[in-house]
């Protein structure tokens, strides 16, 4: 039986009429149609799903999309100010941190995380936040390296 | 994998909770993080008809504590709190240690203490999908005849892999429980059945509401080693948990508790290493000898990473090395 | 930089805006109104007869769409080199995960219901897992009927007959002679297992059919052309009736070089009459598509006391698992074995074989990172045995510009000296004798680079700007952008002038598909020569309206000018302007190639699988480890990756390909092995099938040695392959210098480390 739920969703309300056994990921790019969230292994050992919840790194795919009311959910559509990027954005494409795309949005969401809850992090720090997300492209050299870029403000 | 249908319950008190799963008991799963059901039930291994999130429950997320009576913790209290909160960093170093190594910090984020001590138990024949399981005679854990990670046998050896339950095991640590029965109060260690198959000693009616872990003395020395194969994400394929209450300048052990998880349906507190330690002082010889004991309690089969035998091998090691440290060596 | 505007620059890859917004398309993005969710029943068993298939229960279900199995497809079989594959299993199943049936509903529950009503009743047939068995007399046969398979490539004897699909040997020099003048003699056995790409984006397919009976096919590929043409043979479509659109792809290292989901996914769409989308679960992705080959290989070589190495004769088994379509990786093994050295004697005898399990394909490297491992283990142990610098051993036998390969073929490009005595220096290899628990270990090794067929169309527009059609994939590692700036290098225009239309076959023409390295160096090779051709209209133009002869000029900043007076100039805007408006189109640059390269000696090569590659790309790889003895556990510390790459087109991509081959390269050696149990994967998801993450790389450091090949566009070479192949003997090789444990079989496990220690106090 599907319940009607409103989600709060890069600072705009959706309200739905949803399944309980779907999940936050499913909603996102099935009924909303925000596909940057990204489904890869879907059973919470990747990281390519991460959103964040109430401004915390959580995995979309492993969260009830009913047991989000009331919660701010930020993906990456929502990280664009009006025309300006996210510094995170930005440092991502000047450092070369991007490859085939797949963990960008979830990488860039945790590392968005730690940044708001620790400006200047240390490189192990930082190796921290992202060891939930997983690339197979970059050995993380120029993902580490653009997020530390962002924390010196550059 | 999409998740089977349910109906989804959000109790708004425990009492609540704990009416509704009076009456449906047997069709409900109890939900907090998600993070170990969610998967679960992705893969077919649980089908309920309801899923009871305790989410909107006030004051379960409840953290205190207190010099005297020790830590109070709320069932749904985060790991990544556990891992990050000071105090518990200060005096319960171990605690943050082991949440600290939980999965990643999403999982952390999203999974909480009671969900951690209730992990399911674990094996690489159970924790597959639907189709992969039918590839095979069932097993003891999904109500077949036949252990297919040994071959043979009646018994179910999944394994036991939450790396909070050796560290409060080790501290002594009781967890209340709740049900229109009343509450009830366990030792952590008497949760654990053993059977890998039915691994909680939980009715399916009772929530776990929290975690009481007794004040120790300050100079006590306490620490959680876990062994994985990477930094991150996995779930231990050994740990250890040592507490000991000792007199440092004499290097004599008052108290020593030492606990090993993950090679085994349950975790196992090792009364023959309290024994052996008790009033002695630790030295060489007699580290080396309760980390021999460590290692014949160690029981692990090949169901999960590493080998059995390296998994032995490690939880010696730990053992050794946790003792060594709470000499005060340098390791 | 030799004068050059584009070329050697970091510039962003022009694809990344889109990635960071999360609006780049990927092919599990595209949703289409009224799709159906289409799923496949996989085999249960690894080996067994198909008596009987039911299908009625699950057309009874409600919003159940079509379903379809052998019966409804035709027979064909497709490979590349072995046409061994049909769509569904036909008669019998080969491997657990093999694809029996597919359905197309509407949701995926109702699919997967389906699945479940679906009664397929098997005898089972005796099965075989180990390739050494399935070569035996009497062992259970795969494809009985193999002898009359169509394939590609010139049969030996022992090639298609029992569990064999495919021999091939070398033999250079005589390897008996070299044997004997040899005055040490190593022999030993090195296993690898068998290892997954895991790309992130799973195989995701969507189609549909429009009314005039064309179907268009968003997927997740390395070679949409391939595709196209594989869908229009199995399925007997015109390929004028086929549009591939292949997307962004999520990572492909190999493993999006089949056509797996597009048939099933394109003949549900014919049937249900209404698109389809077809996705595979991770689970699938780990027990349905291609992996790395798992190996035995022996290898005995024979050196001289002062270090030269005189003989080297190894024998490969190649285990292919249940198809092996594309046997290329086990041939381009034969010709890597004996590796970057002059050798005299060398004998070299592969083998691919037939076993019960997933088919093994591509994988970064392909067939190239088995054998460099028991090669470069062993290099380093005759190093130990005659007492020498593991570096100095290399450098002394390594290749040097005019050497010839075992297989006759002249190198054209070679740098590996340099590569070693780079990597040395930055690591300070000579203060790098074993210290306390830490000790560094080297190896040096190389991988086919570039060739075969591709095109390239570039139209000028009439506002200056440039459109480059290639039909090569872009899979993040960068091809559109190094494409845009050799054409904007050779048009003397910038990257944002230039779109880049990579892979759509509505719009881009042939290529074979992107593996092997021949991105930058054949595409690349491909998009200049258009340019050149677009080129040289321009200055046909401009001679005609400048007075000038066309010789004369020279194009640059947007202008056309004649050398050395460049106040004589024209416009490139007002150029093209002219023709489209004047001459009545665009000019349009175009090239087909497909690069010639020496021809075989049959006297020294039999069962060639290919033809050779255009050229070679060299790299040496040190590491250093720390070791904890009590446990057998290392840390890697850091790891330096010195490659050769030609010259250097966009830094930035170069690097990023080093770091993710050196991750790959770690995760080869230290943790990676699809755990196979009579048949079946038993660790098949992300968690227990264990990539490295970020907390699991040691500190990288690359060096790029630049080079010129005069095969490659401006003189550049691929990295992709060689910066993987080196890591897991790098490590294995530090982990003997600092305990003396030799491990001869990957991945380097702490429990076989300990195995090893305890032998030695034994």
């Amino acid at each position: 039986m599907n319940e009607m739920v409103t989600l709060q969703i890069n600072g705009e309300g959706y309200e739905l009429s949803i399944a309980p056994k779907k999940t936050l990921l499913e909603v996102l790019r099935e009924d909303i149609g925000l596909t940057g969230t990204k489904e890869v292994c879907d059973m919470g050992s990747c990281g390519a799903c991460t959103v964040l919840l109430d401004g915390k790194p959580i995995l979309s795919c492993l969260t009830l999309a009913v047991a989000c009311k009331g919660k701010e959910i930020t993906t990456i559509e929502g990280l664009k100010k009006g025309e300006t990027l996210h510094p995170l954005q930005s440092s991502f494409i000047q450092r070369g941190a991007i490859q085939c795309g797949m963990c960008t949005p979830g990488m860039i969401l945790s590392a968005k995380a730690l940044l708001d809850e620790k400006p200047h992090p240390t490189e192990i720090e930082v190796r921290k936040a992202i060891a939930g997300n997983l690339c197979r492209c970059t050995g993380y050299v120029k993902i580490v390296e653009a997020i530390l870029a962002v924390s010196r403000g550059e | 994998m999409r998740l089977p249908d349910f109906q989804y319950i959000e109790p708004k008190s425990l009492e609540e909770a704990c009416l509704f799963l009076k009456e449906h008991n047997h069709e409900s799963k109890i939900m907090a993080g998600g993070t170990d059901l969610l998967p679960n039930m992705k893969q077919g291994i649980f089908k309920p008809k309801y899923v009871v999130n305790l989410c909107a429950i006030q004051n379960l997320d409840r953290f205190e504590f207190d010099e005297d009576r020790g830590l109070w913790l709320g069932a749904l209290v985060r790991l990544r709190y556990l891992e990050t909160d000071p105090i518990i960093f200060e005096r319960y170093p171990m605690i943050s240690q082991a949440a600290g190594e939980v999965g990643s910090v999403q999982l952390r984020q999203m999974g909480t203490i009671g969900g951690n001590l209730c992990l399911d138990t674990r094996c690489y024949y159970y924790n597959q999908s639907d189709f992969w399981r039918k590839c095979r005679p069932m097993c003891i854990k999904m109500g077949g005849e036949k252990c297919n990670a040994m071959g043979k046998g009646k018994k179910c050896f999944a394994v036991l892999s939450g790396d909070l339950a050796p560290a409060l095991i080790a501290l002594g640590a009781k967890i209340k429980l709740l049900s229109t029965r009343g509450e009830r109060t366990l030792l952590l260690s008497e949760l654990y059945t053993g059977d890998g198959a039915k691994p909680l000693a939980m009715e399916p009616d009772e929530i776990l509401v929290g975690v009481e872990v007794p004040a120790i003395p300050k100079e006590a020395f306490n620490v959680y080693l876990k062994y994985r194969i990477r930094r991150s994400i996995d779930f231990p394929l050994a740990s250890v948990a040592v507490m000991l209450i000792i007199d440092r300048k004499k290097k004599i052990c008052h108290e020593a508790k030492v606990v090993i998880g993950a090679v085994s349906t349950k975790p196992e507190e090792l009364k023959e290493i309290k024994e052996l330690l008790k009033g002695k002082k630790l030295e060489g010889s007699l580290i080396e000898e309760a980390s021999d004991l460590a290692f014949k309690a160690a029981k692990p089969i090949a169901n999960a990473g590493s080998s059995p035998s390296y998994r032995k091998r490690i939880i010696k090691v730990f053992v050794e090395k946790a003792l060594k440290q709470g000499m005060g060596e340098s390791i | 930089m030799n004068g050059f505007s584009v070329i050697g620059k970091k510039i962003p890859k022009i694809d990344a805006l889109s990635k960071v917004l999360g609006e780049a398309k990927f092919a599990t993005d595209i949703y289409l109104p009224s799709m159906l969710h289409g799923k496949v029943l996989r085999s249960t068993h690894p080996h067994a007869r198909i008596l009987r298939i039911d299908t009625e229960k699950a057309k009874r279900l409600k919003g159940i769409k079509t379903i379809i199995t052998s019966k409804d497809v035709s027979d064909v079989k497709y490979g590349a080199l072995v046409m061994d594959m049909g769509i569904f299993a036909r008669g019998k199943v080969r491997y657990i995960g093999e694809a029996v049936a597919a359905v197309a509903a509407i949701d995926e529950d109702t699919a997967s219901e389906a699945l479940e009503l679906i009664q397929v009743d098997y005898e089972e047939l005796p099965s075989v897992f180990d390739p050494m068995e399935a070569m035996l007399p009497g062992a259970p046969t795969l494809h009985e009927d193999l002898k009359n398979y169509v394939t590609l490539f010139p049969r030996t004897e022992r090639s298609m007959s029992g569990n064999v699909n495919y021999h091939a040997v070398i033999h250079q020099g005589d390897i008996e002679t070299g044997i004997s003048s040899s005055e040490i003699i190593i022999e030993d056995t090195y296993k690898t297992p068998k290892v997954h790409q895991c790309y992130l984006e799973p195989h995701t397919c969507v189609a549909a059919f429009d009314s005039d009976g064309r179907v268009t096919v968003w997927t997740t590929t390395q070679r949409p052309h391939v595709n196209q043409a594989i869908i229009s043979s199995v399925l007997e479509l015109p390929i004028s009736k086929i549009r591939v659109i292949p997307c962004h792809v999520g990572g492909g290292f190999g493993g999006k070089n089949r056509t797996l989901v597009e048939p099933i996914c394109v003949a549900l769409t014919q049937k249900a009459k209404l698109p389809v989308r077809l996705s595979l679960t991770r689970e699938e992705e780990f027990t349905s598509t291609t992996t790395r080959h798992p190996t035995i290989i022996k290898i005995k070589m024979g050196v001289k006391r002062d270090g030269t190495l005189v003989a080297c004769q190894m024998d490969l088994i190649y285990d292919a698992g249940a198809y092996a379509p594309t046997p290329n990786a086990v041939w381009l093994g034969a010709v890597t074995a004996a590796g970057p050295y002059r050798i005299s004697h060398v004998r070299i005898e592969t083998f691919s074989v037939y076993t019960n399990k997933m088919m093994s394909g591509a994988f970064r490297g392909y067939g190239t990172p088995q054998v460099t491992f028991a090669r470069e283990s062993h290099v380093d142990r005759i190093a130990h045995e005659l007492n020498m610098d593991p570096v100095e051993i290399r450098l002394k036998n390594c290749f040097q510009k005019g050497n010839y390969l075992p297989t006759g073929q002249k190198l054209v490009s070679v740098n590996i000296k340099d590569t070693i005595l780079r990597a040395a220096e930055r690591i300070e290899w000579n203060q790098a004798k074993k210290r306390g628990n830490k000790a560094m270990g080297i190896s040096c090794g190389f991988t086919p680079c570039g060739g075969f067929a591709t095109s390239c169309i570039i139209r000028m527009n009439q506002d200056g700007t440039a459109v480059i059609s290639s039909g090569a994939m872009d899979m993040g590692q960068g091809l559109k952008t190094v494409l845009a700036q050799i054409v904007a290098e050779e048009l003397g225009i910038e990257v944002d002038d230039i779109t880049v239309i990579s892979g759509d076959t509505d719009s881009t023409p042939f290529d074979v598909g992107i593996f092997g390295d021949r991105g930058t160096h054949t595409t690349g090779l491909a998009a200049k020569m258009a340019a050149m051709d677009a080129k040289t209209q321009i200055f046909d133009l401009a001679a005609a309206q400048m007075e000038a002869n066309r010789e004369d000029l020279d194009i640059r900043d947007h202008k056309v000018f004649v050398k050395g007076s460049s106040e004589r100039s024209l416009s490139l805007k007002d150029l093209l302007a002219g023709s489209v408006y004047k001459k009545g189109g665009p000019i349009i640059g175009k090239a087909s190639i497909n690069p010639d390269t020496l021809p075989m000696d049959i006297k020294i090569v039999q069962g060639a699988a290919s033809k050779f590659f255009s050229t070679y790309t060299f790299a040496t790889n040190i590491v250093e480890v720390e070791m904890d003895p009590d446990a057998g556990r290392l840390c890697v510390l850091k790891a330096v990756g010195s490659q050769d790459c030609g010259t250097l087109i966009n830094p930035d991509g170069a690097e990023g390909q080093i770091d993710g081959g050196m991750a790959i390269g770690l995760g080869y050696g230290l943790f990676e092995e699809m755990l196979i149990k009579e048949g079946q994967v038993i660790n098949p998801n992300l968690l227990d099938y264990r990539m490295p993450t970020a907390l699991d790389m040691p500190t990288l450091d690359r060096i790029i040695v630049e080079s010129y090949d005069e095969n490659g566009p401006f003189g550049a070479k691929g990295v992709g392959n060689s910066s993987v192949i080196n890591m897991a003997p790098a490590i294995a090789n530090a982990i003997y210098h600092a305990t003396r444990v030799r491990i001869k079989e990957l991945p380097i496990t702490p429990e076989k480390i300990l195995e090893g220690l305890k032998e030695k106090e034994d």
